[in-house]
């Protein structure tokens, strides 16, 4: 157990969970507050923008990690770890509920969508539904390496270890579903959308 | 380090992000060149993933509801559960199960099996019983027998006169000796124990009314005292010395074995006697009176009842 005062917020993520496997509820909730919204994000985006699903999934995990803290391999990194759990698990909705996907790709029109205001606005979230439909469309193992590494900002190697494979391997995927990106979504300039003043020219 | 390596296609990633077109270096020019099409797509690429990563940054959160929070804090809780009360659980589902209908056959075989085994326990241990009762009382009859048949409990060989000092040629007087002799052992042994308990309670009331005395006038009861237990003591040694020559010979127990070797020596004595010294027709002429003992002895209903007796 962690002594008085321990700010467990400062403590990195395999320490709590030597203190989660010990019994240590606060660790746990520790471990819950840090991971739980980009998990939540992680699996709205990879199935289907469903929110409900989404926290079905978010739930569903940290109870197999409450049931069974003792699963986690202290020898890897526990945010990939963390992340190749969630990951199986999207792999096993894709593939249990493929008819599911197929529909929701199709109805998708409307979900958690923000209303966009003004004409960039328009594009900005006519763009992000193209985006999105496009990954629906790609290997779950492409999307699922496009999500982290430009939704989660992880590094190549973090999801090298993530997926169990090489960095190079994760490099290849990202060049091959920008560049299927790119063709599939060649009708929007990006340098015309500018979300962010960002865009440079061309 | 290998240019060819550094410029793998999956590194096109850090080309799109750092470097326009333009700004490329002939080499990283022609590596681009080999995966993509031209200019075009390099720029479109480069749009692509500098619009793309900032956008993803720039999406909307969702946030967790609170009631999954404390789902999963209420499940972490029940998983660290103390270990006695998930055996409590067990322990009530055992004694209490949900769906009891279900286990009353094999409740009933076991049932069953456990009243046959007990059964034969009992059966083996009381038929135990029986065989251990069984042999005590035969050893019982057998000590019964060995008293019956004059092993009394004193300890000297000399008191068997029949034994000691045969009398040659007068094997049935031999015998009623001996049973006179077990009768009066019987007799003396009874009156010495009578006369030594009552001479022991004489002298044990003797010391109780010394303490009497003794608190009325010690030096009268001190006086008294030494009379009392002289005389007590006098008569002990009395009684003692009375029957310590009784004892002495009558104390040994005159087995069937040594009164049956007793009479074959008596017999054999009186039929050598003849033949060592004398001629062949005086041993003819003595030799009926061997037989003629020897029928007696087989003959005499009253020996042969003494010595049953005596057995």
């Amino acid at each position: 157990m962690a002594g008085f005062g321990t700010e467990y917020g400062k403590l990195g993520d395999e320490r709590l969970m030597e203190l989660v496997v010990r019994g240590d509820e606060r660790a746990f909730a520790a471990i819950y507050d840090r991971y739980s919204r980009r998990l939540l994000n992680y699996f709205h985006r990879m199935l289907w923008s469903d929110r409900e699903m989404a926290q079905d999934f978010l739930q569903d995990l940290f109870t197999k990690l409450a049931s069974k803290p003792d699963s986690y391999d202290p020898s890897r990194a526990f945010q990939t770890w963390l992340f190749s759990v969630a990951n199986n698990m999207c792999k096993n909705a894709y593939r249990h509920q493929a008819v599911v996907k197929e529909a929701a790709i199709h109805l998708r029109n409307g979900v958690d969508r923000v209303e966009a205001v003004g004409g960039v606005g328009v594009d900005r979230e006519m763009f992000r539904d193209r985006l999105d439909q496009e990954l629906d469309k790609l290997d779950p193992d492409h999307k699922a390496t496009f999500v982290m590494r430009f939704h989660e900002d992880m590094a190549i190697k973090e999801i090298a270890a993530a997926f169990a494979c090489s960095e190079g391997t994760v490099k290849s995927r990202i060049f091959y579903t920008l560049k299927k990106l790119a063709e599939r979504l060649k009708e929007f300039d990006p340098n015309a959308l500018k979300p962010h003043g960002q865009a440079r020219t061309l | 380090m290998d240019r060819r390596e550094h410029y793998d296609p999956e590194d096109i990633e850090n080309l799109l992000q750092e470097r326009a077109f333009d700004e490329l270096l002939d080499e990283e020019r022609a590596f681009v060149l080999r995966h993509m099409s031209g200019r075009e797509e390099y720029d479109r690429m480069r749009a692509l993933l500098h619009y793309v990563r900032p956008d993803e940054r720039s999406r909307s959160t969702i946030e967790p509801d609170e009631a999954i929070r404390s789902n999963v804090m209420q499940a972490f809780q029940a998983q660290r559960t103390p270990t006695w009360r998930v055996w409590l659980n067990s322990v009530a589902v055992w004694f209490a199960p949900p769906d009891a209908s279900a286990f009353w056959r094999p409740a009933l075989a076991f049932g069953s099996l456990a009243i046959l085994l007990l059964a034969g326990y009992f059966t083996v241990t009381y038929m135990a019983e029986q065989g251990q009762h069984t042999g005590l009382a035969e050893v019982k009859v057998e000590q019964k027998n060995e008293l019956e048949g004059g092993m009394l409990p004193t300890g000297d060989t000399a008191s068997a006169p029949v034994a000691s000092e045969p009398v040659p040629g007068s094997v049935a007087g031999g015998s009623q000796a001996v049973v006179d002799a077990h009768s009066n052992d019987l007799d003396v042994n009874t009156q010495r124990s009578a006369l030594l308990s009552d001479a022991e309670q004489r002298k044990e009331r003797y010391m109780v009314d010394e303490l009497e005395v003794a608190e009325d006038a010690p030096s009268t009861g001190r006086e008294l005292k030494e009379t009392t237990n002289k005389d007590a003591d006098e008569a002990v040694e009395a009684l003692s010395l009375d029957f310590a020559p009784a004892s002495t010979t009558s104390g040994h127990l005159v087995t069937q074995e040594e009164l049956m070797r007793n009479q074959s020596l008596a017999n054999v004595t009186i039929s050598k006697t003849p033949s060592a010294g004398k001629s062949r027709a005086r041993a003819d002429a003595e030799a009926p009176v061997v037989m003629a003992s020897s029928r007696s002895l087989g003959q005499d209903q009253n020996l042969l009842g003494l010595v049953t007796a005596s057995w």
